[in-house]
């Protein structure tokens, strides 16, 4: 199915049903999990809930399989079948649910099993000829996408197989288990033989119309893979940041805030919280839902499970949620003298890098909200460290004395609800400036990732729309601030500023990129700056010397950090990445700087918006830059991987046979010679850096010069 | 999108491209809202939305004005792939301008892998005549080569603007019709089908 294009589906709804079922075989890894342990605490209620579907399942599976079967000729696994098709119906189950139309689809998979039957056999050869020409036309078309297509599924198999031996390393075998283990591996065995049935399967389900119950248009596979390949689950706190963001600043990963927004609503009395056994299916639902990026269903949460996504995120990070540096450290600062245990504290989390911090931050005042409430809820702090401490790998004193001082520790975390960017165009737009300006910077941090995810290779006609949404809203947003502004300010100041500012990110991206264009673009701000300083002498004081040495604004930048603390991480760690990176967060502190110099608060507070918004979105774009650079890392490593497959060790056979003389020296010139470019580099690297700083300066001093 | 299709009027997905500063946004917002803007900006993607009636059917456009810098290529690249039509401009006071059409041309026919992609090239600033550097022997026989209908416009006095959304949104719709024709299929769902195999 990989080779086809999503539209196909699209055009034949029938598939989605089919398609579910097809795709659990992909993801029956993840289902493992759901039962390896029977739910101790889990209500009788559920349970009985769970065979229900179990036998609705078995029900649905055998039709399902039977066409394969008649299909598949050259399947060896053939006598496995009433094993291996348990997992096909079960997730599909899931799909079902998580569409919250289980029913419809269920009545549709029985009318398939029957139609199926019924007609199978009589046309199936015929129309299965007739697809396939139409098909061959279309992949003619096809044929680079596909071969894109061909790498991610590639990768897909990689990253999956990791996945189930990580499962397995987890499973605790029981008897039931076992069994599903084999089907696993039965699955596994058939996955490749799958490939090429995939195609008949197709055609099949093609036959019989069955009406689509998934409206939401996106090809599964297509937000299968994005889920495989760049998953939120166990990688780097700071990658799964970049791939799920809130697009409100708050840098955690989406299903964390979430998970705190509902416990912090509902979950506050509740006495399961952080204490009951979470069902484990729609833990497993809602993990993939977040790792393909979908948004969950209100069906998928409640108190137990949130619990148990924020603990299974938690553990399956690779680092330690205090880095593997500091973790030591904050482990030894508990055994401090009370006095100043908290300062040696605060020093610590100060170093912690910011989505670091910011989850950390997140999660000890949430649970500390949570601890307050124990004469209700009965979730004492000792209690939510039994729970936690194991995910997030802290001792129990540690853990317990983050919670109590969290308002010290975290002054600065405030729990606030997520509110999602939009994902239409409203009818009405927020009237105030900054409403609009905070909607602004969602979108265009909402349009960014969009980008990112289609550099990476994940282009779905879905997506295609969500970008053209958001980029007309973004347009929208921006006209109607612009509208607002100029009827704020009768004398007009505040436009010639916003123009200004808008111009701003533009000219900085063009410095990485081209060089060549850099005096063209830095020649008019140098112009004005001299009129800029003429024309304010008091604010001209303060800059004016950083405006050419980076060591000055480097001064001035640590006065703001904690204000701007996002960008400056990402600086930091960009750095070693790409080398357009550090110069993002340096302009920051300029803005900052003249603010104070403006009378009316509202104005700074919007500049300051405005500025960070565009800040952002510069940082979004070069984020995009960097996602799209790993993956293509991951492309080529798996290339390298199959070369190498290919050609055995045949290469290396023959270095060792080339030690002429000749070939050391040229050897040695070239290493000589790759050191000193090496060299150059860097040194470009920090040339760009530094002229960008002056840059953003200058332009600065522009704005400021049209304000007053 | 196909179930969207039938609910909401047919859209057309158009995309302004051409070098910085001939004209793109102008010739957009004009369209659009009937303004012009005299200070120059440089755009980095910004995307309208409109409903107008062509030849008595009620029609959406959706308009996606690029960036004329090459900075934002990657960005243009995401949108080049869902485009339907295209509108080339240049500035016939920049001969520059003119010569870039050629790269744009190329590039939106990499991106779509289509020669009959519904396509214009529009020559802008017909109002500077005084100013005009690119003769306009030049601009017919690009246009002809290309097989692409090339029009004058005037994002300032507003002439030939609608001129060249319409023209380019009939294309648009004929091209759509075709592939449906030619692909036999059912009379709705197979226009926005037949099209978008053909975007990937």
């Amino acid at each position: 199915m990989d080779f086809e294009s999503p539209d196909v589906e699209k055009d034949f709804p029938g598939l989605y049903a089919s398609e579910s079922g097809r795709k659990s075989n992909e993801s029956d890894f993840s289902d493992g999990g759901d039962h390896e342990k029977p739910s101790k605490k889990g209500l009788l209620g559920r349970s009985k809930d769970k065979k229900e579907k179990k036998d609705r399942g078995y029900a649905a599976l055998e039709g399902d399989s039977s066409p394969e079967e008649d299909t598949d000729t050259k399947s060896p696994s053939k006598s496995k079948k009433t094993k291996s098709f348990k997992f096909p119906t079960k997730s599909k189950e899931k799909r079902e649910k998580s569409r919250d139309k289980e029913k419809v689809l269920e009545d549709a998979v029985k009318q398939r099993e029957l139609s199926e039957k019924e007609k199978k056999k009589e046309k199936e050869r015929e129309k299965e000829r007739e697809r396939e020409k139409k098909e061959k036309e279309k992949r003619d078309k096809l044929r680079e996408k596909d071969k894109e297509k061909e790498e991610k599924a590639k990768f897909k198999l990689e990253s999956k197989e990791k996945l189930k031996d990580d499962k397995k390393d987890k499973t605790k075998d029981k008897d039931k288990e076992k069994v599903k283990e084999k089907d696993k591996e039965k699955v596994k065995e058939k996955d490749k033989e799958k490939v090429k049935e995939k195609d008949k399967d197709k055609k099949e389900k093609k036959l019989t119309k069955v009406p689509s119950t998934v409206t939401s248009g996106i090809p599964f596979e297509e937000i299968f893979t994005l889920g495989v390949a760049l998953p939120i689950f166990g990688v780097p706190l700071h990658q799964s940041v970049e791939r799920s963001r809130c697009h409100d600043d708050a840098a955690l990963p989406l299903l964390v805030r979430d998970s705190i927004d509902y416990l912090q609503a509902y979950g506050l009395k509740s006495t399961q919280i952080y204490r009951a056994e979470a069902d484990k299916v729609k833990l497993q639902q809602l993990r993939k839902l977040y790792d393909d990026r979908c948004a969950p269903f209100p069906y998928h949460w409640d108190v137990p499970v949130a619990c148990a996504l924020i603990k299974t995120y938690l553990s399956e990070l690779p680092e330690s949620i205090l880095t593997q540096e500091l973790h030591g450290q904050f482990e030894q600062t508990t055994a401090i003298a009370e006095t100043q245990r908290l300062a040696a504290m605060a020093g610590l989390t100060g170093k912690l890098p910011h989505c670091n911090l910011a989850l950390l931050g997140w999660l000890m005042v949430h649970f500390n909200c949570v601890a307050r409430e124990h004469q209700v809820n009965h979730a004492t702090i000792a209690q939510i460290c039994t729970y936690m401490a194991p995910a997030l790998n802290m001792s129990q004193n540690l853990l317990t004395y983050l919670i109590t001082k969290a308002d010290k520790l975290f002054p600065n975390v405030e729990l606030t609800k997520y509110i999602p960017p939009l994902l239409t165009l409203p009818a009405e737009f927020p009237d105030s400036a900054s409403a609009i300006a905070l909607e602004l910077r969602k979108q265009e941090s909402l349009l960014s990732q969009i980008h990112a995810e289609m550099h990476a290779g994940f282009i779905t006609p879905a997506r295609d729309q969500r970008l053209w949404e958001a980029q007309t809203i973004l347009t929208q947003l921006k006209r109607k601030l612009r509208a607002v502004q100029k009827s704020a300010e009768p004398n007009a100041l505040s436009t010639p500023q916003m123009s200004i500012e808008e111009k701003t990110p533009e000219a900085i991206p063009s410095r990485k990129s081209s060089q060549t264009t850099d005096p063209q673009i830095s020649s008019p701000p140098t112009d004005t700056t001299d009129g800029a300083k003429a024309a304010l002498p008091p604010v001209a004081d303060v800059f004016q010397p950083e405006h050419t040495t980076i060591t000055d604004s480097a001064n001035v930048q640590e006065t703001f950090t904690a204000e701007f603390e996002d960008n400056f991480d990402f600086a930091a760690k960009d750095l070693t990445i790409t080398p357009p990176e550090p110069t993002v967060p340096e302009p920051t502190p300029e803005p900052v700087k003249e603010k104070p110099k403006l009378t009316e608060i509202e104005m700074k507070k919007l500049r300051l918006e405005l500025e960070n918004a565009e800040y952002l979105q510069l940082k979004s774009l070069l984020q995009a830059k960097i996602n799209s650079e790993q993956f293509e890392i991951v492309k080529l490593r798996s290339q390298v991987a199959l070369k190498n497959k290919q050609e055995g060790n045949v290469p290396s056979v023959k270095e060792t046979k080339d030690h002429t003389p000749e070939e050391q020296e040229l050897r040695q010139r070239l290493i000589r010679e790759n050191a000193a470019l090496e060299q150059k580099r860097l040194s470009l690297i920090n040339q760009i850096f530094q002229e960008r700083v002056a840059c953003t300066q200058l332009k600065i001093e522009i704005a400021m010069k049209e304000l007053l | 999108m196909a179930p969207r299709a039938t609910a909401a009027p047919t859209l057309h997905k158009v995309i302004m491209v051409g070098s910085g500063g001939v004209g793109k946004s102008a010739l957009t917002l004009q369209f659009m809202y009937d303004e012009f803007v005299e200070d120059y900006e440089p755009t980095k993607a910004d995307s309208y939305r409109k409903k107008v009636v062509l030849d008595g059917e009620e029609v959406q456009i959706d308009i996606l004005d690029t960036a004329g810098q090459e900075d934002y290529a990657a960005i243009r690249d995401n949108y080049f792939r869902s485009g339907e039509g295209f509108l080339c401009v240049f500035s016939i006071t920049e001969p520059e301008s003119f010569d870039a059409t050629q790269e744009f041309r190329e590039q939106i026919l990499r991106v779509k892998n289509d020669e009959n992609i519904p396509f214009l090239l529009v020559g802008n600033k017909s109002d500077l005549q005084e100013k005009r550097r690119v003769p306009l022997d030049a601009c017919t026989e690009r246009a002809a080569a290309w097989r692409v209908p090339y029009v004058e416009t005037s994002a300032k006095t507003r002439d030939n603007v609608d001129k060249v959304f319409f023209d380019l949104m009939r294309e648009i719709r004929s091209r759509k019709s075709d592939d449906s024709r030619a692909s036999n299929g059912q009379v709705k769902k197979g226009k926005s089908k037949r099209f978008k195999c053909q975007i990937l």
